[in-house]
């Protein structure tokens, strides 16, 4: 018995350690983003805001989060509307070519992402759409469908069709009968799926990094370019964003559909 | 209108704007790409499209490349053997937790790192491990070292940042296969005479094995695609297939030969994951 316990108690040790590691690196980057020294400095010299002050004020890193939350209002609600159709059609219907067509939709996220951006970058070069907006949105359109259609499926294998026929016996139109119940019904899968499109939307940057450029350097284009350069402690403040921005949608989507249900 | 054919309508409706969207700005540029794979490039940089396999040729016979092949297998091996080696216990834990909300914040923690961009998971990595970063800090405070540890750079640096950034996809199916193991089956080993490490050994780690298969291809796909990652800790020359076709495209501008090593990448991927289904049927079978 005693053995057993000992055995158990060291699994729960190594365990926390694993989560330990698993966060680490996100919370030393939260530290570092209060740390006053001007450079990369361990232990942190004092407490200040002044990296967010920084941030702030800087010119080119809001352009880039503007870029970032235009790109992300853009492509959302796209990815969203294409693929709650798709994930509808895919889970409701069947018919000839079903498992080409679903093959096809999980293909992008088959395929490696650097592979995915370098196809994109010879195709956008020949079409112009290199270092374009119109580019980056297709680009996270094709990105970011895979997911929506995964996770409006859910909701869409958890809806009655009884409750849609029995609308329609009722008398309600096949476009009242989507409004006023397929689609409320489907809300917990839609809310998920704008997340999720907008979180790998905002974040992106394998197939960025090779078709965006100079005037549309995205907020994590310009983390990278930073890093890659020079160490602006900036980027520590810019970091901390995404991981309180993470934390939100964690709760938020544990509320929606269960964190259980994603894995 | 027949009620059929008003169906089928109704199912090209749906799909045709994922549909359309795909081909045109999936299917085409993939098969745009095979096409550049087999043109070449002249002294001049300019592009011929005939149809050779000069690229594929350089890359079966020019040894920088079997360099790069031989640091992304040793990469997903070590990888994924880290992964199954951490993440397992690791899942288990979760699922087997006794308190619901402490284990909500253990799948919090898991599935965490997947809302945030990898740029800054990456990034995180380098906060740490940098000469003045914190792993270096403490040691040298603590006097266990004199001068810092270079370990931006190294592969060690990759391996660690590429386990970080991947167990989320190891642990995730692992989990949801442990859930779905009956206790009942733990429970009645064990009141048959059977340790507690007879009963993981000969019940819940083979009843689990669907999950380790799905997360083994999965991390092994992804290793062998991973680059920003890789370019962050140790930079461009690390010796890593897809850093190779981003340098090669990049930074060479030899836009048919990181084609062709592109699509190299993509079969052996596909292989991995065809490899794995077959596996993941097999053991289904067996489970059940």
């Amino acid at each position: 018995m005693r053995r057993r316990l000992s055995a158990g108690t060291a699994v729960d040790a190594f365990s926390l350690l694993v989560y330990a590691f698993l966060l680490a690196p996100l919370i030393v980057v939260v530290l570092a983003s209060f740390n006053s020294a001007d450079f990369l400095s361990f232990p942190p010299r004092g407490f200040s805001l002044r990296w967010y002050r920084a941030l702030w004020e800087s010119e080119v890193w809001g352009d880039s989060f503007r870029l970032s939350v235009l790109l992300t209002a853009v492509v959302t609600p796209l990815s969203l509307l294409i693929g709650t159709l798709t994930a509808y059609a895919l889970v409701r219907y069947s018919f000839p070519g079903k498992g080409l067509v679903a093959t096809l939709v999980m293909g992008p996220l088959v395929m490696p992402q650097i592979v995915l951006g370098i196809a994109l970058l010879n195709y956008f070069s020949n079409l112009g759409l290199i270092d374009s907006l119109a580019g980056l949105m297709l680009g996270h359109l094709v990105v970011t469908l895979p997911f929506t259609v995964r996770l409006v499926s859910i909701s869409v294998h958890n809806l009655d069709p009884a409750l849609e026929r029995a609308a329609q016996n009722l008398g309600a139109t096949p476009l009242q009968t989507f409004w006023r119940i397929t689609l409320p019904l489907l809300r917990p899968g839609i809310v998920a799926g704008a997340i999720f499109a907008a979180i790998i939307s905002f974040g992106e940057l394998a197939v960025t990094l090779l078709i965006a450029g100079a005037r549309t350097t995205t907020l994590p284009l310009r983390i990278f370019n930073y890093t890659e350069y020079n160490f602006d402690p900036t980027i520590n403040a810019v970091s901390t964003i995404f991981v309180v921005l993470a934390l939100v949608l964690i709760i938020a989507l544990d509320r929606l559909i269960g964190l259980v249900r994603i894995g | 209108m027949t009620a059929g054919s008003r169906r089928r309508l109704a199912v090209a409706g749906l799909l045709a704007p994922a549909v359309v969207l795909l081909l045109v700005f999936f299917v085409i540029p993939s098969v745009d790409l095979f096409r550049l794979s087999l043109a070449h490039m002249d002294a001049q940089r300019s592009i011929h499209y005939d149809v050779s396999l000069v690229n594929y040729r350089n890359f079966a016979t020019n040894p920088y490349f079997h360099r790069m092949v031989w640091g992304s297998v040793k990469l997903a091996v070590a990888v994924t053997v880290l992964c199954l080696l951490l993440g397992y216990p690791a899942a288990y834990y979760m699922v087997r937790v006794r308190s619901a909300t402490y284990r909500r914040i253990l799948y919090a923690i898991v599935v965490s790192p997947l809302l945030i961009s990898v740029i800054v998971r990456s990034y995180g990595w380098v906060v740490l491990l940098a000469n003045n970063g914190v792993v270096n800090g403490t040691l040298l405070s603590l006097g266990l070292i004199e001068r810092p540890l270079r370990m931006l750079g190294t592969f060690g640096s990759v391996i660690v940042a590429t386990v970080h950034v991947l167990l989320p996809f190891m642990m995730l199916p692992i989990a949801s296969a442990l859930q779905s193991v009956d206790q009942v089956l733990e429970r009645a080993s064990q009141s048959l005479g059977a340790s507690p490490w007879q009963t993981f050994w000969r019940v819940t780690l083979p009843l689990s094995m669907p999950g380790v298969v799905a997360g083994t291809s999965l991390v092994i796909a992804l290793t062998l695609g991973i680059f920003i990652t890789p370019l962050l800790v140790a930079g461009p020359l690390q010796p890593l297939f897809a850093i190779g076709i981003y340098y090669v495209t990049l930074s060479q501008l030899d836009f048919p030969l990181g084609a062709a090593l592109s699509f190299v990448l993509l079969v052996f991927t596909l292989l991995v994951i065809a490899l794995a289904g077959r596996l993941l049927k097999a053991v289904n079978r067996s489970v059940a």
